[in-house]
């Protein structure tokens, strides 16, 4: 029964696979775009997550897996044409604005959608989610920093440990 | 685990300064009081995120906020200890406002920015370090132990060293020796790191006669040397014999040498050379099998001597790119207009004879920065004529002739 369904579309259909969030909910996605995920292509390439098997992804909630299959859709075709060097402009420009706005989300799914994004191993997610972190604090104090990550408030001891290490490299202060 | 990395226990908490009880009390920071406690949440769990993905994080920000993020935290305290990857720009920590001490003010802190992210750690390999500095002492000295510890510990697989010169000190006659002489100190006190070294750009220093080759057949993996104003002395020659050597790619911008001479340099792929004032030819080729590529500015001024390419270039047989630039500069009754010079017309020392040109591999030939006339035209059809390879239908690679005119 796996064999018909997981081999590839002999008529253009793409093969189709199924992951299982942490919540038991059911997405069926193209296996060429669930593969940009290292930890999952190889149980792709061995035939898995066709038919009425599913890959169960104990870690992803499906709001999270929901987000990540997004990226995952957007990026495949460009990921399928080796990155793409042939690329228009035009697809780059698409390709950069669907970015920005896709991690323009509040901290709680950014947390989630980092922690997916590695353990799930999509790298273009990855560098993407860590890039977001950074452009939040880049310049920023570090009680900013704080602030911007929504840390919770510093104790005595760790405000004091912040005030001596701006006494100690003032020059990273300046 | 890894035998390199056994000098020292990890020292992430002990000598951590932001660790030390103090009562100064500076107190720039306000407590944040209004936080929600959904956002308490995620921010627990950003502060909280394993080392690796802080390494991601924390690796692409600026070395200054790379600094203040590791006190933003106790969890984050030893994360930018941990980048493998590490750029450290001196530029970076100029002062905002200049001052005649900005350089020193700068390199003080960039030698503090230096020791401190290279500490040695148990739990990384520093894989890539790109470091860019003023060659001023004594803060040479601190970055160069710095570096000197990372090549010991092993595991360095690309070292940059950018290094600039004081600000105001470019006179070659009057500085380039002083300085020529405390590069080469730092070049011998710090071996192991020079043995490291990939890649290599230095500006304005007056080198002795044997210091390029001694630095390219010492420096074992350079691969690429780039050098800025840089002579051995008023109107010197320069041999350069390096038979052990791995350099790929050798810049010379603006360089005061009337001659180079290559004489070994065995995996030399690319030569650029630009701003040339020297003899003409300006560089001889001795055994330089792998040079493919050749990009050349020179402007032929009148005193300088006529040459044939064809007799410049017998040993580059697998050349694939030659671009010369004659910087505007003559040929015939051309006027220049970008040297913003009027050129000595009716000059013949560049004399288009092909009789000898056989370059079967030569792909590209980029010829700028000259006057359209009947000699270069009748050049290149004989080009075109003694090289087969050139011609139409044939199965040799495609030629490409980019030719520049400027009228």
């Amino acid at each position: 029964m796996a064999a018909p369904e997981s081999g590839d579309g002999n008529n253009g259909a793409a093969r189709m696979v199924t992951l299982i969030s942490s919540d038991n909910t059911r997405f069926e996605v193209e296996a060429a775009a669930a593969s940009l995920s290292q930890t999952l292509q190889l149980t792709i390439l061995d035939g898995g997550g066709g038919g009425g098997d599913g890959i169960p992804l104990p870690n992803v909630d499906s709001a999270t897996l929901s987000k990540v299959l997004e990226y995952c859709i957007k990026h495949a075709p460009a990921a399928a044409n080796g990155g793409a060097p042939n690329a228009t402009a035009v697809d780059r420009a698409e390709l950069e604005r669907f970015d920005n706005e896709f991690v323009n989300i509040d901290q709680s799914v950014l947390y989630s959608l980092i922690m997916a994004a590695h353990n799930l191993e999509i790298e273009g997610l990855q560098s993407l989610v860590a890039k977001k972190v950074a452009d939040m604090i880049k310049g920023k104090s570090p009680m900013e920093i704080r602030r911007t990550l929504g840390f919770p408030d510093p104790t005595p001891e760790e405000q004091a440990e912040m005030n001596a290490h701006m006494l100690e490299y003032g020059w990273a202060y300046e | 685990m890894d035998g390199c990395i056994n000098k020292q226990e990890d020292i992430d908490i002990k000598d951590y300064p932001a660790m030390m009880e103090t009562s100064h009390s500076h107190v720039r920071y306000v407590s944040n009081n209004d936080s929600s406690s959904q956002e308490d949440e995620a921010g627990d769990k950003l502060s909280e995120l394993p080392d690796d993905i802080l390494v991601d994080i924390v690796g692409r920000l600026d070395l200054r906020t790379t600094v203040r993020a590791g006190a933003a935290s106790r969890r984050w305290r030893h994360i930018p200890r941990l980048l493998p990857d590490l750029k450290i720009d001196v530029y970076e920590l100029r002062p905002a406002r200049p001052s005649p001490q900005s350089v020193d003010l700068a390199l003080t802190a960039y030698a503090a920015a230096t020791s401190w992210l290279l500490a040695p750690s148990t739990r990384r390999t520093i894989r890539t370090l790109v470091l860019s500095f003023y060659l001023i002492d004594p803060h040479l000295q601190t970055i160069g132990r710095a570096v000197e510890d990372v090549a010991e510990r092993g595991g360095l697989e690309f070292l940059q060293f950018t290094m600039w010169t004081r600000p105001g000190s470019g006179d070659l006659d009057r500085d380039g020796e002083s300085v020529g002489r405390l590069f080469m100190s730092f070049f011998d006190t710090y071996p192991t790191a020079f043995k490291c070294l990939t890649s290599l750009e230095l500006e304005k220093i007056r080198f002795s006669e044997s210091d390029i080759s001694v630095l390219l057949n010492t420096c074992s993996k350079l691969r690429y040397l780039s050098l800025t104003e840089c002579d051995s002395g008023p109107a010197s020659h320069v041999k350069i014999d390096a038979p052990d050597s791995e350099i790929c790619i050798l810049k010379l911008q603006a360089c005061g040498y009337r001659t180079v001479e290559l004489v070994n340099v065995p995996k030399l792929a690319a030569l650029y050379c630009t701003e040339w004032c020297g003899d003409n030819p300006p560089m001889r080729f001795g055994y330089v099998p792998c040079l493919k590529i050749i990009s050349v500015s020179f402007a032929c001024l009148v005193w300088q001597e006529p040459f044939k390419l064809s007799e410049w270039l017998p040993n580059c047989r697998n050349l694939y790119n030659l671009s010369l630039d004659f910087q505007d500069e003559k040929i015939s009754w051309h006027t220049c207009n970008r040297n913003k010079c009027e050129d000595s017309a009716e000059k013949t020392n560049v004399p288009w004879d092909s009789s000898n040109f056989q370059h079967p591999s030569l792909t590209l030939l980029q010829i700028e920065g000259f006057a359209v006339e009947k000699t270069v035209m009748r050049y290149l059809r004989q080009l075109l004529c003694i090289n087969p390879l050139f011609s139409v239908g044939n199965d040799g690679p495609l030629c490409h002739w980019f030719l520049l005119f400027v009228v």
